[in-house]
């Protein structure tokens, strides 16, 4: 005879009573689990909503970002740099830029290869009188292509370059001098034919005739010079005019940068405005699941511990009753010499069971409950990822524990208790 | 072995005493003896039984067994000697109910000195007690007799030198209680001590002494030790 076998058939025989003990046992531990499993599974879901809806709206947000960036490509160049020494007033009044650089500037900003611009297009730009066509006044622009760094090939051009002996005709002037692709021009002496005529713009590109830069250049009579480089603002952070301007002053000292249109910018505000609403409709989803998790640890904050000490309190009732009715048999043990500390042993060891095995079946229990009603799908595969071994060990550990205490009192009472006086009644 | 120097044992209540259950008790029992001690309900029986087995302490007077002062030993060596020299034979029997026969007898190894060996030794006593065939049967299932042999079983399991006896034969009819009178006699004639509470006179007539115990004093010729 043992111990334990003392117990498991004590237990046997007054299985009522071992099974009100180990169903409250299991009730506070299911009560806790429970209640730590839909924090987990609520902590869980709002990492899943919240990655979902970060993935959308950055996913949403490259898409505006590419629309933008097609629609500003569309748009044309946004930003012009010119010489420190081009008055801005009568370029603003003229709409011609009557200062030149060299031609090299292009290049240079190209090899600098700033983040915040890009497809750099150097361009000669001059009003003059179409002499063949009775001094009538237009623009002409002679550009070479985008510049790129040496060795690098340009990527999806918004201009294409004009090659030697073509022209592109603004709408205007093809209308009214009923110029058609094909159609050969002459110009300032020398004979061109008309490779592209633009749609309406609505612009002073309507009276613009385009012709390769080189050319251009000896027409006017400016060699290696540009009077404007043409360039597209990227849509990033930092892209801010200032920034833009500190950064080519570096590269290009005696230019200046200007914004040539504001369209642009205010639909590229549009998107950071979009940006900023998704961040904060972010950032309300995760203050609202923040605010449920809180009114879930409020109702677990009381709940548990009024069920724990319910069922310590029940367990140490239960035991203290199983006590005085086994007085008889405590007392016989006692008589047949077997010592105070094994009686106390006898009682304690059944709260270790009740602990144990009521631990283990609230648990689970409280697994699959929370699980359940938590906001996870309940399949085999999340019951596995919300198992946490070191909550089951503690859960295990702590009810033991508590089962101890509950019985230590009835425990003690068994063992002081005075043999002699129940033999005698009896 | 056994000896009890004027011992006394006053229950008190309220501070006051309120009974005298013995009153200056001397006696002495020896290896091979079957001392009974007779005497009506309430003359103090029991009482002297639980004092002598070391379960109650005396008012005043000194308990020897085997040389030591009983209740001047640490509450842990009590029970030790009670464990392993002294048996208990009870009238109600006190079996554990949720333990079969074998399991009964067995009781005595949780606390016992050789509890490896003990299973061979409950064979031996349920084959001795001609509960063999019963030892998986649990005490609701038992006659009365079968319970006292069971106890009886159980008292002797650990091969004590003393059986403290208290009216084993209360509740017997007179073939069972012959079957434990005469286990107490071989327990007796094989050097063993045996003290037996009764107020059975059929019973009394069993012991090699007897003694008569009234109003908590051993009274009359009986009371003298032989």
């Amino acid at each position: 005879m043992n111990l334990w076998r003392l117990v498991t058939r004590e237990i046997r025989y007054q299985k009522l009573n071992f099974s009100l003990g180990l169903f409250s046992v299991a009730a506070a531990a299911g009560v806790l689990v429970a209640v730590l499993t839909l924090l987990e599974s609520h902590d869980r879901r709002t990492q899943q909503v919240l990655a979902d809806k970060q993935a959308r709206t950055e996913k949403e947000m490259a898409g505006l970002e590419d629309d933008y960036r097609q629609i500003m490509k569309k748009l044309g160049f946004n930003l012009l740099v010119l010489p420190t020494s081009q008055s801005l007033e009568e370029y603003y009044a003229t709409g011609y830029v009557t200062e030149y650089m060299p031609e090299e500037y292009a290049r240079k900003l190209a090899a600098a290869g700033l983040m915040t611009i890009q497809h750099i297009l150097p361009s000669l730009e001059e009003g003059i009188a179409w002499p063949e066509r009775g001094g009538r006044q237009v623009i002409l622009a002679g550009t070479r292509g985008e510049t790129v760094p040496a060795g690098q090939a340009v990527k999806e051009p918004i201009l294409l370059p004009v090659r030697p002996g073509e022209v592109v005709v603004g709408c205007e002037l093809a209308q009214s001098l009923g110029l058609r692709q094909g159609d050969p021009l002459r110009l300032m002496g020398r004979q061109f034919t008309v490779s592209e005529v633009h749609a309406e713009r609505g612009t002073r590109d309507d009276i613009t005739l385009w012709i390769d830069l080189e050319t251009a250049q000896k027409m006017l009579d400016k060699p290696g010079r540009i009077n404007a480089i043409l360039a597209l603002k990227c849509l990033c952070d930092g892209n801010q005019l200032s920034n833009i301007r500190r950064d080519v002053a570096l590269i290009l000292p005696g230019t200046q940068v200007i914004e040539v249109d504001s369209k642009i910018v205010t639909r590229a505000e549009a998107r950071e405005r979009a940006r900023l609403a998704a961040q904060k409709a972010l950032a309300a989803e995760l203050d609202n699941r923040a605010r449920m998790r809180a009114e879930l640890e409020d109702f677990a904050s009381w709940l548990s511990p009024v069920v724990i000490l319910g069922a310590t309190l029940w367990i140490g009732l239960l035991a203290y009753g199983n006590v005085r009715q086994r007085r008889g048999e405590i007392a016989v043990l006692r008589a047949i010499g077997v010592g105070r500390g094994r009686i106390m042993a006898i009682i304690l060891a059944k709260s270790v069971l009740l602990g144990v095995i009521g631990a283990a079946a609230g648990y689970f229990a409280g697994l699959a409950s929370g699980l359940l009603s938590g906001e996870l799908d309940p399949t085999p595969a999340t019951a596995a990822g919300l198992f946490s071994p070191a909550l089951f060990l503690a859960v295990l550990f702590s009810a033991t524990l508590l089962c101890l205490v509950a019985a230590w009192v009835p425990a003690l009472v068994a063992g002081y208790q005075d043999p002699a006086e129940v033999l005698r009644e009896e | 072995m056994l000896i009890l120097s004027q011992i006394s044992k006053h229950y008190r209540r309220n501070g006051q005493i309120a009974v005298r259950a013995l009153e200056a008790v001397s006696l002495q029992v020896n290896g091979g003896e079957f001392v009974v001690v007779q005497g009506p309900s309430g003359s103090g029986k029991t009482t002297l039984l639980l004092v002598a087995g070391g379960l109650l302490a005396p008012t005043e007077g000194r308990v020897e067994f085997d040389g030591s002062d009983v209740y001047s030993l640490s509450q842990r060596r009590r029970d030790a000697l009670r464990a392993g020299r002294i048996g208990f034979v009870f009238q109600q029997f006190h079996l554990i109910s949720y333990l079969n026969v074998l399991e009964n007898v067995l009781a005595p190894s949780l606390a016992g000195p050789e509890p490896a060996r003990a299973e061979e030794r409950a064979q031996e006593l349920l084959a001795r007690f001609k509960l063999t065939a019963r030892q998986n049967h649990f005490p609701a299932e038992l006659s009365t007799g079968e319970r006292q042999r069971v106890c009886l079983a159980r008292a002797l399991l650990n091969r004590p030198v003393l059986l403290l006896a208290d009216e084993p034969t209360g509740n017997l009819d007179r073939e069972n209680a012959r079957i434990v009178l005469d286990c107490l006699g071989d327990f007796a004639r094989s050097g063993g001590s045996v003290l037996m509470a009764t107020h059975s006179r059929e019973a009394a007539s069993c012991g090699n002494r007897l003694l008569t115990l009234e109003e908590g004093k051993l009274a009359g010729p009986a009371g003298k030790e032989s």
